[in-house]
């Protein structure tokens, strides 16, 4: 048997590669996405006070360290059995309202612009953002001011841009004040404005995209997200709802019974876990998460543009959209969902009030905490001792929801676009764009040098190299 | 003296030395200087350098002896050029040729740049700074001032207004 491995796969946050297996005849037979980087953050937390975590377990991501903190401050709150201030509330739903616009930003603009704009087979020179500003400057422009407003929310709502200090335990740091509120409210329309452009251009080129909708991960499986108890979406609280491949609801729970619906198995070749859903087993009970998961999983956005979108996106593929190329579309609502909450929480007269925290000491043993990540669902789960010391830890992150979805999808993309006879980087780039679709976070901190190669490798079944395509 | 500088120090904070860069962004603002303090250089840095006449990139530098202070100019990238191709540009961070380039491309502004890099001893976890970085950042701090006394009037061409 034959192989071609792509390592590392670019444009993602992490490290990851692909490998394809390849039949005598030059046909793929199998396909296998490993994520090649090992954190050990579960472990390494043992001992620590659990009001630590919320800044240890931040740095976990440079791109959605507001998710962990808030899915850690939630189980610490657990554990502190505190109910946090409305106003600590508030604010942290608008801070993640920001991570949101600033995280979806990246992925669209930065990681799949590219592909999207300048086209799967252009010359790998000119697929990245640089070559998006030479050809579309002004959506260069746009993506750049678009995260910029997403960062300036983060920072003017928790201290800073990345690793935010003002998300602990009970509450948040300080009060919001009424002109750094102005300021902010200033700036949403023509962050609105930009998204809403963005959606516009997006829609119109998807048509060229007819055999990428087709191929890249189209398929039937569940899909897990956040909700409210009308059903509306939820980013910031609500209950894990499981919706079946036929649209129907599954399972709907609390998150800390999670541990009752997801199972998590191990892969041999990836040091991602995979969960599944465990009423169905593994590894039947594939279920994807993230922004169309969340479209999937909802009735309604709940706020007037984003829910107008929402219909449109459903009068076009459907009740239930199946092909992951479409998490590019989700995305750009759920943009336009997270600037529409942010304006609503900005105009809740509450959001300045000056309680903003409450104060425990341990109550109980355990807690868990959940979150909508802009990949999806995060959980994390801590146990401690009396004295708060973390005792275990156990982190269901978004993109590890994912991993049985994306290891599909990279195999029906493989299917339709490799053949192995014949390399041609296009092809490849294609794999390496369904991995992308995910946007998926393999934990970006562990970043070596920044140098992105991509080198994909054609070997024979005795280990001859045939062919070899590399980026520089 | 300051009119017109924007001074960007990046670096971790938890990672001893790599912070001297922060460090400098810290004190040159006391000293009237627009500053930016951020963990890694992002596209998002475009538009701030693009209102400015002059940038400095104030950076650790590994290959630097401790203490060692080095400021160069610093010029865009070449559109095509290998080193622009092996360029993270705008995955999660940039090089300032990169962010030059793209200011260049974007808002059609050429400010003059620097690279300050100064030479750590220790890159391992923690948050001071050892005595050569601390020696490092009173000189590149100095650096920096001197050129700006030199430049006064600002040098460079006058910013643009972005739209």
């Amino acid at each position: 048997m034959r192989k071609i491995v792509i390592d590392p796969v670019t444009r993602i946050e992490g490290h990851a590669k692909i490998t394809i297996h390849l039949g005598e005849d030059g046909k793929v037979e199998r396909t296998q996405f490993h994520v090649t980087q090992v954190r050990g953050f579960e472990k390494f937390v043992e001992g620590r006070p659990f009001y630590e975590m919320p800044a240890i377990t931040a740095r976990i991501c440079g791109i959605c360290p507001v998710s962990h903190m808030l899915a850690s401050v939630k189980a610490a709150e657990a554990i502190m059995a505190v109910r946090i201030p409305p106003a600590a509330a508030l604010l942290r739903e608008a801070i993640h309202c920001g991570q949101i616009v600033q995280s979806h930003a990246l992925s669209f603009f930065h990681l799949s612009a590219p592909d999207l704009l300048l086209g799967m087979d252009s010359a790998i020179p000119r697929r990245n953002v640089l070559g998006l500003a030479e050809k579309h400057p002004d959506l260069a422009r746009d993506g750049i001011a678009l995260r910029k407003f997403g960062q300036r929310v983060i920072e003017c709502l928790a201290g800073e841009r990345i690793h935010p200090p003002d998300i602990v335990p009970g509450g948040v740091a300080g009060p919001l004040t009424a002109s750094a509120r102005d300021a902010l409210r200033k700036d949403l329309p023509e962050a609105m404005a930009i998204a809403r452009r963005t959606l516009g251009l997006f829609k119109t080129i998807l048509d060229g995209f007819a055999s990428e909708i087709a191929n890249f991960g189209s398929m039937p499986t569940m899909y897990a997200g956040l909700v409210d108890p009308a059903g509306s979406l939820r980013l910031y609280d609500g209950r894990i709802r499981f919706l079946g491949a036929a649209g129907e609801v599954a399972a709907e729970f609390d998150a800390e019974d999670y541990a009752r619906w997801i199972g998590e198995a191990a892969m041999p070749d990836s040091y991602l876990k995979s969960p599944y859903f465990k009423p169905l087993g593994y590894p039947q009970g594939i279920y994807r998460v993230g922004p169309l998961a969340r479209l999937n999983t909802a009735e309604r956005c709940g706020t007037p543009a984003a829910d107008a979108e929402l219909a449109e996106f459903r009068a076009r593929y459907g009740r239930v959209v199946e092909s992951s190329f479409h998490y590019h579309y989700a995305r750009l609502i759920e943009i336009v969902y997270a600037l529409e909450r942010l304006e609503a929480l900005l105009d809740t007269p509450g959001i300045l009030d000056e309680h903003v925290r409450a104060r425990a000491a341990v109550n109980a043993l355990e807690g868990v905490g959940v979150a909508e990540a802009p990949r999806g669902i995060l959980i994390h789960h801590y146990k401690v001792d009396e004295q708060g010391a973390m005792k275990w830890a156990n982190l269901i992150v978004a993109t590890g929801h994912n991993n049985l979805a994306i290891n599909r999808s990279v195999e029906q993309a493989s299917r339709c676009y490799v053949d192995g006879n014949h390399l041609q980087e296009g092809m490849l780039n294609r794999v390496s764009a369904v991995v992308r679709a995910y946007d998926p976070c393999l934990s970006c901190s562990t970043h070596a040098d920044g140098t992105l190669a991509l080198r994909i490798q054609l070997v024979s079944a005795a280990g001859t190299l045939l062919d070899e395509i590399a980026s520089d | 003296m300051t009119e017109g500088w924007l001074i960007i120090g990046y670096g971790s904070r938890l990672r001893g030395d790599d912070a001297v860069g922060l460090h400098a962004a810290r004190l040159l603002a006391r000293r009237g200087f627009r500053t930016l303090a951020v963990p890694q250089l992002t596209p998002e840095l475009a538009e701030s350098i693009a209102l400015a006449r002059t940038v400095v990139f104030v950076d650790a530098d590994a290959r630097l002896a401790p203490g060692e202070v080095a400021m160069a100019p610093v010029e865009a990238a070449p559109l095509r050029s290998a080193a622009a191709r092996r360029a993270p540009m705008m995955e999660h961070h940039a090089t300032p040729e990169s962010l030059l380039r793209l200011v260049r491309e974007l808002y059609t502004a050429t400010p003059q740049a620097w690279r300050a890099g100064i030479g750590g001893a220790d890159f391992g976890l923690g948050g001071r700074l050892s005595p050569a970085a601390k020696t490092g950042l009173r000189r590149a701090v100095a650096e920096v001032l001197a050129r700006a006394n030199e430049a006064s009037p600002p040098i460079g061409p006058a910013p643009r207004r972005l739209r």
